[in-house]
């Protein structure tokens, strides 16, 4: 492609940033809403339990008061749905349960909510909560997902034996035991993976308003994506024509997977609007934010590996229990799933089998986060081949070597229906290796153990899917002042799309970015879309821009050349216009959407794209870190990556993306851990008992790219949205072990590795 | 007596009468001033998206400070320059260098936690021109950011000073205009300021101070806010009378004499740091990790004190000193020792008339000792699991003369170690001293479980401090040499 100097791959700043640097973003609180209400949740303080409101009318009559509801008050309404359901293995379907908007009678998690305030202000709104009188009657509970699946276990839902929601496989079992029974070695782990909280800076909030004169609601929400909520509203929970719901989502302050879903509070909102005649607003705070929004990750994992004496992989088999909290969350019961299908990773391996279950327990759902299933997957395999390289006593390197699928076998089909069609993983780990600088360990190593340190070096190599299934359609609109305006159905929740959309156009266009304008997030004005997951933004939306793009050069140049008096073949894309090729005659942008012809239409490209395929980045992360053997304290000392993305649009944001993702991985692997009591209490509610990274607790990154070109994707992009989370607990935890094992024989220790967590296993392992 | 508070926001007066006094400045700025630039992250000072840089009249001169503004209450800002995220930016639309450096730097993505980190780095940028890297994260320990991985932000730290003189003088010509403005404002007069059931009084001497607290014994008196905030934000709790100790001059006093530094009871963490640091360079490693720098510009010595916390960072660190405090009245003055002052959990010895006046600090002697430590689950912005602090003296013989030892997050209150003390009293430094000291730890303390920490970790890390005290002695090496530049 020819670089433009706007265009894909150049180091553009941030359009996004004037904005959001100087306290101009519009994030849902932020958006002005005349004559708006608040309202506020009341919650339920136990994990499960029976119970009746015993006093409403106080909390009514209380000043500022304008409506207290419950599920009485909403039974025209649908709750909400798990959009995912995962089939059992021998075809059938147990029963999935939606989440009420308001619960009746019964309350399965901590936050579970049970009645909803509206009145003047937030604090007359929280007031009343506290007002609000119910008779609790305790039922017993569990929280832990190894212990829900015991027969005595307390049921979360009565049609649910067992708690287990799901019990699917993947895979050929039947071959896979087989090759298993034959297998000269079989080496097994059972690892961890634990929930986590997503805690983007800004909490959820939304804005309800219904226009009775034209009966249509306006939701504002900050969401990853406006045109599933409106479908979501529109068919499974308030059952109206989708024009009827117009859905905006304006600045997103983070979302990382979770901002994707439907939530109840959502058509609350739109409800009580309705009822009271005018906006209401619903803002979370902090703790509600750890309480009511999807948890991620959180599964429990026994992985064995068949090898034969040279150290091939000859067979892998999963048994996956994925704890889905007490709701089926909207994609919940799949992400588990969709981990499974990647769980081969870069390897060439013959026989695979998956098992994969779900489980309720009385605790906050569970969804997709940064990652959804592949960061889980990943970790689990090369932990396990780490311990394989262990067991045959060869290096990391040379046992996934071994083993990689090398580029002459792609595309390469795997034992999952998945067909990736380049990577070269050996390069990948060579180049980071090489950069990592490896050969220099030892010697590093033994600096440290003079200091007292144990240093550790691992790494992880990596294979993701990204941007499968929906398409985009959007559009690319040359407006009468001469700037640009692309419409798309994606929603940027922090990683730059007006910029990166803006490059597109500017490569096919020759324009600077700031001529361009991304409109997202608004059902009115964006006809379609599918949001932002699955780090599909780039690699669907972009493909979709630069047709549209391309589409539009031609009519713009079709409406140049009887201004030009040229064929539209001699003209060329320049400088902000169209010229003939070769000569000055040029007519710019802004006076070709002056002209008479150019009509709005003639102005407007639609276009769209549908991917055939996902998109397979990949790469190697390496770690490089040093534990205090006196506290558990672990410093990461170095950390390199070397990934594949196919193609970068803009390094900045490319590497934004892989820097933010890796420190949520360290912060899963080192000092992220939800806690919940046994009675079902939430107890790291707040950011002072969860432990999300401060800018002391990481370093600095070698981050490069080793690009080769994606066949699945026009413009060759893979997505990179998500690999930084999914590289990064392996490298991490794999360095973490090496460490370990050289001193004191330690071949596990599960995540978040704590001080504490790694205190225990070095005094453990020196008794 | 004034009825209304004033202060610049900006280059604009507010005066506003109005106003509840359980008003954030956070939910002012945002509902009223439709200032939405300043973002609520967690309302409880944990995440500092609502950071704002308070200015401060000292001595005529603005002192300005970064602020969780979701904690600090709106009134409390009388007499103050404040300065949100919009105000960096110059008139001609040109960004401040700071917020050049985070462009440049590719510093921001979803952009929510950004104006905090803009404003943190303000006060940085304005403390110090070039930030070596351990001043740049303690800046920055009381913000959190989600997307970026804070190596951006870092290199934005330390960029930010490049290419800023157009800055530099914009600010010292609005600080100049700032201290002339509030200069017209009568320092000594009171604020009493009424909404509905509840009042907000800021006296400006203890002698005001000393009639308020015999009219209203049922008053919440504070002056930081950085844990009354949170019975507002988080608890919901309703202050009818509140009395706010921040204009009374007198109780800012800091008074470095040959043998005690003396603190009044509103000096901050932050305005403390140098003559304690100057005093006792051991106290330098625990001060920085006591919150954020937001709540070390705001929380006050004398607050720690007296809000009879179990787990205060100071006050095991005082009673190890030999702290002595003036409790103040109408009726005249007393003085106790620290230690006698926490009497049970959530009860001081303090009638309802009295309040803490200041702090007395003994320096330590030749010959004297003095460690503590903090241990918390994280370094940064966590509350302490047990907190320990040792004042020893040894003789000629090196035999261990006097010792004070106290501990916090071992009791209902911080207390001393008796046992342990006289375990060490009279007897040679060795290994068998320190662990007989350690062993009779069990007989001072029987600490609770609870989830920050159990009891038997709260004493087996209290007991091992013995040890970590004894090496320290020693001259042998206990604690982790400084990390290497982390973001190089």
């Amino acid at each position: 492609m020819r670089p433009m100097k706007f265009g894909i791959g150049q180091a553009v700043k941030r359009v996004e940033d004037a904005r959001l640097i100087t306290g101009h973003g519009q994030y849902t609180g932020d958006v002005e809403a005349p004559g708006v209400a608040t309202a506020s949740f009341l919650r339920s303080p136990h994990a499960h339990a029976r119970f009746a409101f015993v006093d409403l009318e106080t909390a009514r009559a209380m000043p500022g008061v304008l409506a207290v509801l419950t599920a009485a008050d909403v039974v025209g309404l649908g709750g909400v749905p798990c959009l995912a359901p995962m089939a059992n293995a021998d075809g059938t379907t147990t029963p999935l349960p939606d989440c009420p908007l308001l619960c009746a009678d019964e309350v399965r998690h901590v936050g579970d909510a049970v009645a909803m305030v509206i009145a003047e202000d937030e604090l007359a709104a929280r007031d009343a909560v506290e007002a609000i009188g119910v008779d609790w009657e305790p039922l017993d509970l569990v929280v832990d997902v190894p212990a829900a699946m015991k027969g005595e276990a307390a049921q979360v839902w009565p049609d649910v034996p067992g708690n287990l929601a799901f019990d699917s496989g993947i895979g050929k079992k039947e071959a896979t035991d087989a090759v298993f029974a034959a297998a000269p070695r079989v080496v097994a782990l059972r690892l961890v993976n634990n929930r986590l909280i997503a805690n983007y800076m800004e909490p959820r909030g939304a804005i309800g308003e219904y226009d009775a004169g034209e009966d249509r609601y306006t939701l504002t929400v900050s969401s990853q994506g406006v045109h599933g909520l409106q479908d979501t509203l529109a068919t499974k929970i308030m059952k109206l024509p989708a024009e009827k719901i117009r859905v905006v989502t304006k600045d997103v302050g983070g979302g990382f997977g979770v901002k994707t879903f439907m939530y109840r509070e959502y058509p609350l909102v739109l409800a009580a609007a309705k009822m009271l005649g005018r906006p209401v607003r619903w803002l979370s705070d902090r703790s509600e934010h750890f309480l009511a929004d999807a948890h991620g990750r959180d599964n429990v994992t026994v992985a064995e590996m068949a090898l034969d004496e040279k150290g091939r992989f000859l067979g892998l088999r999963i048994d996956l229990i994925g704890g889905l909290g007490a709701y089926p969350s909207q994609y919940g019961p799949y992400i588990h799933y969709l981990g499974a299908t990647m769980a081969t990773g870069p390897y060439d391996i013959g026989a695979f089998h998956a098992r994969v279950r779900g489980v309720y327990t009385h605790t906050t759902p569970v969804d997709a986060y940064r990652g959804a299933g592949r960061p889980e997957a990943a970790y689990v395999l090369e932990r396990l081949v780490d311990a394989c390289a262990r067991e045959m006593k060869t290096t990391p390197d040379a046992i996934r070597a071994l083993n990689f699928i090398k580029p002459a076998q792609m595309p390469y089909r795997t034992p999952t229906k998945r067909t990736y069609d380049v990577g070269e993983f050996e390069g990948a780990m060579r180049q980071a290796l090489a950069r990592a600088d490896a050969a220099g360990f030892s010697a590093r190593a033994a600096q440290a153990k003079a200091q007292g340190k144990l240093r550790g070096f691992g790494f992880a190599s990596y294979i993701e899917c990204t941007a499968w299934g929906e398409g985009e359609e959007g559009s690319l609109t040359l407006n009468e002042d001469g700037s640009f305006t692309v419409l798309v159905g994606t929603q940027s929740n922090g990683q730059g799309h007006e910029t990166a959309y803006a490059q597109v156009v500017a490569q096919y266009l020759d324009v600077p970015v700031d001529s361009v304008r991304v409109v997202q997030g608004d059902t009115d004005r964006v006809a379609t879309g599918n949001g932002t997951g699955g780090s599909r933004s780039i690699p669907v939306g972009s493909a979709m821009v630069a047709r549209a793009s391309d589409k539009l050069s031609i009519q713009l140049k079709e409406l140049a050349s009887d201004r030009l008096e040229a064929a539209v073949a001699d003209l060329e894309i320049a400088d902000g216009g169209v010229r003939i090729a070769g000569t000055d005659r040029a007519i710019s942008f802004a006076d070709i959407a002056r002209l008479p012809k150019a009509t709005p239409e003639a102005r407007r490209a639609v276009e769209s794209y549908t991917p055939p395929e996902a998109t397979y980045p990949n790469g190697t992360h390496v770690c490089e870190l040093e534990v205090d053997p006196e506290t558990g304290q672990v410093t990461i000392e170095r950390y390199t990556i070397c990934d594949d993305f196919g193609v970068t649009l803009n390094p900045l944001l490319l590497a934004g993306q892989v820097h933010g993702g890796v420190v949520q991985g360290v912060g899963q692997a080192l000092s992220e851990r939800t806690v919940y009591s046994e009675d079902g209490q939430l107890l790291s509610a707040s950011l002072m008992d969860y432990g999300v990274p401060r800018a002391a607790d990481v370093g600095s990154f070698h981050f490069e790219t080793r690009n080769v070109p994606s066949t699945t994707n026009p413009l060759g992009l893979k997505g990179a949205g998500e690999a930084g989370s999914i590289g990064s607990c392996p490298a991490v935890m794999n360095a973490l072990v090496d460490a370990l094992h050289r001193n004191y024989g330690i071949a596990h220790i599960d995540m978040p590795a704590t001080p504490l967590a790694i205190f225990k296993a070095i005094r453990a392992a020196a008794r | 007596m004034r009825r209304s508070i004033r202060f610049l926001l900006g280059e604009e007066w507010r005066d506003l009468s109005d106003v509840d006094p359980l008003t954030t400045a956070l939910d002012w700025l945002r509902t009223v001033e439709r200032r939405t630039g300043t973002k609520e992250g967690c309302a409880e000072g944990d995440c500092g998206a609502c950071t704002i840089l308070v200015g401060r009249m000292q001595a005529g001169r603005l002192v300005y400070e970064p602020v969780d503004s979701c904690i600090r209450l709106l009134a409390t800002l009388d007499r103050c320059h404040v300065l949100t995220v919009e105000h960096l930016r110059r008139p001609d639309g040109r960004l401040h260098a700071i917020q050049r450096a985070l462009v440049e730097a590719h510093a921001t993505q979803c952009g929510f936690c950004t104006p905090g980190f803009v404003m943190s780095l303000a006060a940085l940028w304005l403390d110090d021109p070039s930030p070596d890297e351990a001043t740049i994260e303690r800046a920055l320990q009381g913000n959190l950011c989600r997307c970026t991985g804070y190596a951006p932000i870092v290199a934005a730290a330390r960029a930010m000073s490049e290419d800023d003189e157009a800055d530099r003088l914009r600010f010292a010509r609005m600080r100049r205009e700032a201290e002339d403005k509030l200069a017209t404002i009568d320092a000594s007069e009171p604020v009493t300021l009424r909404h509905g059931a509840r009042v907000f009084h800021a006296p400006t001497t203890l002698e005001q101070l000393d009639a308020l607290r015999l009219a209203h014994p049922e008053a919440t008196l504070f002056a930081g806010a950085t844990d009354v905030g949170l019975w507002i934000t988080k608890q919901m709790r309703d202050l009818p009378t509140l009395v706010w100790l921040g204009g009374v001059e007198a109780l800012r006093r800091i008074d470095e004499t040959a043998g005690a530094l003396e603190l009044g009871a509103t000096v901050s963490y932050r305005d403390a740091r140098a003559p304690l640091v100057a005093a006792f360079p051991d106290m330098a490693e625990l001060l920085d990790r006591i919150g954020g720098a937001q709540v070390r510009a705001m929380g006050t010595i004398g607050g720690n004190i007296a809000n009879g916390s179990p787990i205060g960072d100071m006050p095991p660190a005082l009673i190890a000193l030999d702290a002595t405090l003036v409790l103040r009245s109408q009726r005249g003055r007393r003085q106790m020792s620290l230690e006698d002052f926490f009497v049970a959990y959530g009860k001081q010895d303090r009638a309802g008339d009295e309040y803490v006046e200041s702090l007395r600090i003994p320096r330590i002697a030749e010959g004297e000792t003095f460690r503590a430590w903090k241990i918390s689950k994280r370094r940064d912005e966590d509350i302490s699991s047990v907190c320990g602090a040792f004042k020893l003296r040894r003789d000629a013989t090196g035999a261990v003369a006097a010792a004070r030892i106290a501990f916090g997050g071992m009791a209902a209150t911080p207390k001393r170690a008796r046992a342990s003390e006289a375990a060490l009293i009279g007897r040679p430094a060795t290994r068998e001293t320190f662990a007989a000291a350690a062993a009779a730890l069990a007989t001072d303390f029987a600490p609770i479980d609870d989830w920050r920490a159990s009891a038997a970790y709260r004493m087996r890390v209290a007991q091992n401090l013995f040890e970590r005290l004894r090496l320290d002695l020693a001259g042998a090496p206990t604690r982790l040499p400084a990390r290497e530049a982390a973001h190089g």
